[in-house]
């Protein structure tokens, strides 16, 4: 019955419309990088960032603001802020060089990010009413890629270098104000496993991350407790798992037929769908839309990264972005068009 | 002597063809000086244009006519499998295009090679800063000399890792080439970040990420000239994943750059060093050997070779058995004063 009534859903949307807002990074090359903000209908854009080798935008839950890493003279880069028609815009106020990764926290009102360099970053979280930073973790540095998991702690990826001086290792850890520790998951992390791409389920609190257990990625969905409830394997490397608006299915890329493309999958099981797969140029970088019913992604069709749109049947697909610029890393604006 | 002038005066005429007057690559984008084929006689190997294009081979007395399967990529370029004829002679060739009116030569486009041997040397030249005059020397004039020294050596092929340039400048770029062009054996190059100034990289040595093999082995040579290099905004992170599917079963994979931090773009790495370690990994940038410390990438088992400047008149050689992956010491081979 749920799949008649998907199906029915699909093809209600097949004549309708994608609308609303993305953000993206527009350049020529990474110098002018710059975060911008493309109407889906209109087609029109503005750029809103700072344009110094802006980072991928990140909305605010409440869809009011966009964050993003951009270079600042002599400090490396910044997270900044800005309101989507380009007001506000402002460097935040870090203690520490390189700020990177941001991401929001669900009342749209802490930014967590990394800061300092490589092997040696710390989590900031970043108070933006009263304009104050914290350094989450403790002592505990390499932490990169923070994700909210509630309103007191977080995940994130740890750089460990072992104290026989071995490899590098990454393990995922839970962060909050004062430690960071190991997540105590069923998804064991052998020697050289990355674990990367964690996603946290809106609405709920399951997990969404790759692994590596048959020697190439794959995205696995682990319950609150760290048990791997679902292994989204299309015996081929599945990146960058992106959840859609009401926790149901994961977007993510995999190389399944030779190039990146895009797919869905429902969390429940069942085939990958595929969105725009393509053996002559790759597609990457999904993002949903607000109504869970499109998704835009970035595609080299016509020969440089622009934006699409397509249903989640890619049958329908439409170019968003059309310039010679290199357009990047999309984020839907949540709550659709304002 | 009418006559003998005339013929120059072609010869002349045909030079010009090659490239765009600046020195970008033109009807013919792959394969180039930069990016050259490697194939035996009776082998294959991929021709990309700009446009449908007549090709030919051209190298000593022989004009070769090339032949193949085409097809038509989804930006409207044409990608070619040519096959090169088995009585083929061993050498470095010109590769020439004739679309409609428009005519192109890539010189040193394809090194057609007797057989592929399992035990070899290729040099690792970086860091040539043509456009520069430290120490008061003429980069150009150490790079020629350095090129000079490689041509005696008993290298197959050269990895030329970036900061080609001192100020990534049109001109820059036309003066190593002509210096590059002097070298008798296959270059392969990567750009660097003094090679950043627009797209004048792009022009003239697209792709940015590229792999080939020699033989048995893989080679991978992929875009650091930025500080971010492949970070989660490109699309170099797919070419590098295909890139080192393909290069599974290879019996050496060996990557090539002109940087490396152990902070650059996490998903680049994760490909090269994690998911799929490569057997080896040579850079520049620094001017200098690997310090203490400095002996793999810290995220796996990759060893890695730092070569110090060509433009300090230094190389390094580098010996491939099937045992093992054998960096000389860095070798002065021009002595600045």
């Amino acid at each position: 019955m749920t799949m008649i009534l998907g199906s029915t859903l699909l093809l209600l949307v097949a004549g309708a419309s994608p609308s609303g807002q993305i953000a993206f990074v527009s350049g020529v090359e990474q110098e002018d990088q710059c975060v911008s903000v493309v109407d889906v209908t209109t087609r029109a854009v503005i750029r809103v960032g700072p344009g110094r080798r802006d980072g991928a935008p990140v909305w605010s839950p409440d869809g009011q603001w966009l964050a993003m890493e951009s270079d600042v003279p002599d400090k490396g880069t910044a997270i900044h802020v800005v309101r989507a028609d380009g007001t506000g815009l402002r460097a935040l106020r870090q203690a520490r060089d390189s700020g990177r990764r941001p991401a929001w926290s669900a009342d749209s009102k802490h930014l967590a990010y990394t800061a300092g360099s490589g092997l040696d970053d710390a989590m900031c979280v970043y108070d933006l009413e009263s304009d104050t930073e914290q350094v989450w973790g403790g002592e505990k540095r390499g932490l990169l890629s923070p994700v909210w998991r509630d309103g007191a702690s977080l995940y994130a990826i740890q750089i460990a270098r072992p104290t026989d001086g071995g490899k590098l290792r990454m393990h995922l850890v839970t962060v909050t104000s004062g430690d960071a520790v190991l997540w105590s998951g069923d998804v064991q992390m052998p020697e050289g496993m990355a674990a990367w791409g964690v996603q946290k389920q809106p609405g709920g609190a399951a997990v969404a991350l790759e692994g590596i257990e048959k020697g190439h990625r794959e995205i696995i969905v682990c319950n609150p407790e760290g048990r791997a409830v679902a292994r989204i394997d299309g015996g081929t490397a599945g990146w960058n798992p992106v959840w859609s608006p009401d926790g149901t299915r994961l977007a993510l890329e995999s190389f399944h037929g030779g190039r990146r493309g895009v797919y869905w999958v429902g969390v429940g099981g069942g085939a990958a769908t595929a969105v725009a797969v393509a053996q002559d140029y790759d597609n990457w970088h999904p993002t949903w839309s607000p109504d869970g019913q499109w998704l835009a992604f970035v595609s080299d069709r016509t020969g440089n990264p622009e934006l699409f749109v397509a249903d989640l049947r890619g049958e329908k697909v439409l170019q968003v972005t059309h310039n010679s610029h290199n357009d990047y890393a999309p984020a839907w604006r949540p709550g659709g068009k304002r | 002597m009418k006559r003998i002038v005339l013929l120059f005066a072609l010869a002349a005429c045909d030079a010009a063809l090659a490239r765009a007057p600046e020195g970008q690559l033109d009807l013919i984008l792959e394969p180039h000086n930069g990016r050259p084929a490697i194939v035996v006689p009776g082998g294959e190997f991929q021709v990309l244009v700009a446009a449908r294009a007549d090709l030919r081979l051209e190298g000593g007395p022989r004009v070769i006519k090339l032949t193949g399967v085409e097809r038509r990529t989804c930006d409207g370029r044409v990608v070619t499998v040519c096959t090169v004829p088995k009585d083929a002679l061993p050498g470095m060739y010109t590769l020439a295009a004739e679309s409609g009116s428009k005519r192109d030569r890539n010189v040193r486009a394809v090194n057609v090679v007797g057989a592929f041997p399992d035990t070899y040397r290729f040099v690792h030249i970086t860091d040539t800063h043509i456009g520069s005059h430290r120490g008061g020397r003429d980069s150009a004039a150490t790079f020629a000399e350095v090129i000079r020294v490689v041509n005696q050596s008993e290298a197959v092929f050269a990895l030329v890792t970036g900061d080609l340039t001192d100020g990534g400048e049109p001109a820059q770029f036309r003066r190593f080439l002509e210096i590059l062009d002097t070298c008798r054996m296959a270059t392969f190059v990567c750009p660097g970040n003094h090679d950043r100034q627009g797209l004048n990289y792009e022009r003239v040595f697209s792709p940015m990420v590229y792999s080939f093999r020699f033989g048995r082995d893989a080679y991978l040579g992929f875009d650091t000239k930025d500080y971010n290099v492949a970070d989660e905004l490109g699309g170099q992170d797919s070419v590098l994943e295909a890139s080192r599917q393909a290069m599974q079963g290879s019996r050496w994979s060996i990557g090539f750059s002109h940087r490396y931090e152990p902070d650059m773009g996490m998903r680049a790495q994760l490909v090269l060093f994690v998911d799929h370690p490569l057997d080896h990994f040579f850079y520049g940038h620094t001017h200098r050997a690997n310090l203490p410390g400095q002996e793999r990438v810290p995220w796996g088992t990759t060893p890695i070779t730092i070569t110090p400047a060509a433009v300090n008149g230094v190389i390094r050689y580098v010996d491939i058995t099937t045992q093992k992956i054998s960096p000389h010491s860095p070798e002065r081979v021009v002595e600045l004063h």
